[in-house]
């Protein structure tokens, strides 16, 4: 494993710019979203940044964008019989204020515009959680002619919940899962990627939706480093 | 040597209040949740918010003014604190209250709001803009029984300083010597607090969370710290002004806490008015409450 | 110059204000609304061109998938229709479990709703309670089906497979706890002097417009109008089962509250009596051809449920092949979502959008399909 990764970072040492038109670019920058595991990152964590880390995995800001079916299972892991605040798991309105976006089952296209609209609204360290079968390969809806099938080409997503419709347990795995990824930083963010490839997920976005789509994504890296 | 205690004193008042206001907000989610049937978060569940908060990267900007926004709200909760003495006896955490009195407190109560309302009109975001009317028509109508009770306390007492006021109380609280002007200022701080029926403010099904709608990492973090200075502020000016103040550590947290489940309970089984209703409600009930106890002062 | 002073904004999609996946496009002045336009299609999927690509009965797996807050009377509807068509007659036994799986789903959603419509003034409490009651009813279903919110269990002729041993004991149960858990609603909800303020008055509809643009369901029966196909047009055995069809004359959003309320009693009481008549024995399910042989003759229906609502219709035609040649949906949310919501708002406060949109019910996955 890693193969992809470190072909990856010697062409972004000399200088390269990725992922443009060819092909096995973008199988590259599929096999690095498939192999997104770096190890050995949690033993060069400062202690600040262990602290720092422990804080984000301990509290949640979710934006629950109810894209889907998933939706329906939404309230009942928000309230008294799952109470996923236990976990630190607050819901909150609006982009803005959220590190997690919850795309709950599949996405119309019209959806997808208002999913990145949303996504790339949020400030960074942010992740995604995709609920359902829909949002892997299309799943119920694998042959509807208004669905996206798989949501990794649009955006970077962190965690799958597989299922037609999801438990709410499952989700909350979902949730503890990542929560254990943020605390030992053993994941490759899916922000982080969506932020170096964005040049590939750019184009499949603007092959479904046309060109007439949310301006090009600016996040300021200076900003990005912890301090 | 005497300036030296004095700045130290500060601090630690703002750091109690501070700590105090987390420790409340974790309190309200937990109590909350009992009442839901729940377990709920972490009691320290805000504050581990709040660094993550301050740890965000900020991507957005809109200009000098709505980053001043927030600072100004927290300076504002900063000096209510300060003028608002911990303890009724003893020389110790009386903070600046020597140099000002409840006048000066009701003053600087209403900057925050203010400083609210100039950092989010400068963002342009519509829900914003509304949540901030929503605030300020709101304020209107909470100042007005919260200044009928304490001009009525202020005319019992002779006095405008809030060290005079407690110690007049030593032997019976204002709110059994003044029940009314206590129900009136007690409403007035449910609406102070954000709870519901009160809620208008930053609503998330009506205007998407209002004036923090584009509040994210740093200034909703220090948002978060200002209104958990603040919640204690007024927690503390209500026992400070109806049950005597307190005389130790213990009794203070005792007398602010009974208020805030009080009204954490009213926040719990009462839906959300609407700005218009709410404004009437306030106008009507405590206002006329307000009124009337001054009218028998 | 009063072009100048007027906001335009999106109510939705990612709002929590919103029943779903759908935006209202509100033009304001102040915070009052001068005009509504509901935007749909961030849902669409193609359900109608879906069903007619599989055969009869794999098209059955993504019927319920329809309404995601109520899957049941879709599954309902495509089995009544599917048997209509191919002349297929169930037994008593299955009849009697079809019922007991609408109500169930009934009583489901009224409990999703009561947590969406307190939780539209900000009263989590309430929403809190009734959603766990609602998982109790899930639960059931989870024994009954194995699924918690898909069940796929209604299926042409009769239902999938027969009930858990003790499983009308465990129901009853359930009953018995939710006839203790609804004063409590009363109390802190249906009587609570903040929503009553909020409720009264507002969204008011009148009942010669509700006749006129057919609307269905709450919106009918909260303003006085006697409806329900259970009664006039009944299905299954609805007409062996005693039961009361509860109508307020308010029109506004509390009398729509107030049928829901009276509709979870009734729909406790066809339970208690599903439970008492249905017969010990009978074959839940008839032999069906192999789903490449099932054809449906060259033939057309209309079949309608009374969901938990309104009025549910499928219209279903065939052409001697294993394919539907075409099925239209036609729920209640298509008229309500437009036709009712925009005259509603226009001259309403922006808080009381999500309070009305609740309480017609609208699902946004059903006005699109």
């Amino acid at each position: 494993m890693q193969q992809g990764l470190k072909q990856i970072e010697g062409l972004r040492q000399e200088g390269f710019v990725p992922y443009h038109t060819s092909l096995t670019e973008e199988v590259t920058a599929q096999q690095r979203t498939l192999e997104s595991e770096t190890e050995g990152l949690a033993n060069t964590q400062t202690l600040i940044e262990k602290a720092i880390h422990w804080f984000q995995a301990h509290s949640m800001f979710v934006v629950a964008y109810g894209t889907g079916c998933g939706a329906i299972e939404m309230p009942p892991v928000f309230t008294s019989r799952y109470d996923i605040e236990r976990l630190g798991v607050v819901g909150v309105a609006t982009p803005r204020q959220a590190d997690i976006l919850i795309v709950s089952g599949y996405a119309s296209l019209k959806t997808l515009r208002r999913i990145i609209r949303t996504y790339e609204q949020m400030s960074e360290p942010k992740y995604v959680i995709a609920l359902g079968s829909c949002t892997i390969n299309g799943g119920m809806y694998w042959d509807s002619y208004n669905t996206i099938k798989k949501l990794e080409d649009y955006l970077g997503v962190d965690m799958y919940v597989a299922g037609c419709m999801p438990r709410p347990e499952a989700l909350i795995e979902g949730f503890v899962k990542l929560q254990a990824a943020i605390r030992d930083q053993t994941l490759e963010p899916g922000y982080v990627r969506y932020r170096d490839d964005y040049a590939w997920y750019r184009r499949n976005q603007e092959k479904v939706l046309g060109k007439n789509i949310a301006p090009q994504y600016e996040e300021n890296y200076a900003g990005m480093e912890l301090s | 040597m005497a300036t030296v205690t004095l700045l130290l004193e500060l601090l630690l008042m703002v750091g109690m209040a501070y700590s105090f206001g987390f420790l409340y907000y974790g309190l309200y989610r937990n109590i909350t949740a009992r009442v839901h049937g729940r377990f709920g978060p972490s009691i320290a569940q805000s504050f581990w918010d709040s660094i993550k908060l301050f740890s965000k990267a900020t991507s957005t900007s809109f200009g000098w003014m709505f980053t001043a926004g927030p600072i100004i709200m927290a300076s504002g909760a900063v000096m209510t604190v300060l003028f608002i003495p911990f303890f009724n006896q003893g020389d110790h955490l009386q903070g600046l209250s020597p140099y000002g009195n409840l006048l000066v407190v009701l003053y600087f109560m209403v900057l925050g709001p203010l400083g609210n309302a100039l950092g989010v009109g400068s963002s342009g975001n519509p829900f914003g803009a509304m949540g901030i009317t929503r605030g300020l028509t709101r304020l209107f109508a909470l100042e007005m029984p919260l200044y009928l009770a304490t001009i009525g306390l202020m005319i019992t007492g002779g006095t405008a300083d809030i060290h005079t006021l407690m110690i007049q109380q030593s032997t019976t609280p204002n709110l059994l010597s003044h029940p009314l002007l206590f129900v009136a200022a007690f409403l007035s701080l449910v609406g102070f607090l954000g709870k519901s029926p009160f809620d208008v403010v930053g609503a998330p099904q009506e205007v998407y969370s209002g004036p923090a709608v584009e509040f994210g990492g740093k200034f909703l973090a220090l948002a978060l710290s200002q209104s958990a200075v603040f919640t204690f502020a007024k927690l503390l000016l209500m026992v400070d002004l109806f049950w005597g103040g307190a005389a130790t550590l213990l009794e203070l947290i005792f007398k602010t806490f009974v208020f805030f489940v009080v009204t954490v309970f009213i926040g719990n089984v009462y839906g959300r008015f609407t700005t218009v209703q709410s404004v009437e409600f306030l106008l009507k009930v405590p206002t006329v409450i307000a009124i009337v106890g001054l009218l028998r002062v | 110059m009063m072009e100048s002073k007027q906001i335009k904004i999106f109510h939705g999609p990612q709002h929590p204000g919103i029943t779903g996946n759908m935006s209202v496009e509100l033009d304001l002045i102040g915070e009052t609304i001068q005009r509504a336009r509901t935007h749909v299609g961030y849902l669409h999927r193609g359900f109608e061109k879906l069903v007619e690509r599989r055969t009869v009965l794999q098209a059955f797996t993504i019927v319920c998938r329809i309404c995601v807050p109520e899957p049941d009377p879709n599954e309902e509807n495509f089995a009544r229709a599917v048997e209509g068509l191919a002349g297929i007659t169930i037994s008593e036994r299955a009849q009697y479990i079809r019922v007991m799986v609408q109500e169930m789903s009934r009583l489901a959603a009224q409990l999703l709703w009561m947590g969406g419509q307190s939780g539209s003034i900000g009263l989590g409490t309430v929403g809190q309670w009734s959603l766990y009651d609602r998982d109790l009813i899930l639960d059931l279903f989870e024994q009954l089906t194995g699924g918690r919110v898909y069940h796929m269990y209604t299926f042409p002729g009769g239902v999938r497979r027969d009930l858990p041993a003790g499983f009308l004991l465990r129901l009853s149960e359930l009953l018995d706890y939710l006839d203790k858990q609804l004063p409590r609603y009363d109390k802190i909800f249906f009587d609570n002097a903040t929503f009553r303020t909020r409720a009264i008055g507002t969204g008011v509809i009148d009942s010669d417009t509700a006749l006129e643009r057919g609307y269905v369901g709450q919106a009918l029966r909260g303003c006085g109008i006697e409806r329900d196909l259970r009664r006039d047009n009944p299905y299954l055995v609805y007409d062996r089962l005693a039961f009361d069809i509860p109508t307020f004359d308010g029109g506004d959003v509390y009398s729509r509250a107030l049928v829901r309320r009276e509709e979870m009693r009734q729909s406790i009481r066809i339970l208690r009596q599903v439970i008492a008549q249905m017969p010990e024995e009978g074959l839940v399910m008839q032999k069906l051809p192999k789903h490449r042989k099932f054809t449906l003759p060259k033939d057309d229906i209309y079949v309608a449920t009374e969901s938990a609502r309104g009025e549910f219709g499928y219209y279903m035609a065939g052409d001697g092949s294993a394919h539907i040649r075409r099925m239209q949906v036609k729920g209640p949310s298509l008229i309500h979502g437009f036709t009712l919501l925009e005259p509603l708002l226009e001259g309403e406060e922006l808080s009381n959008v999500a309070l009305i949109m609740n309480s017609l019910g609208i699902c946004p996955p059903e006005i699109e399909r």
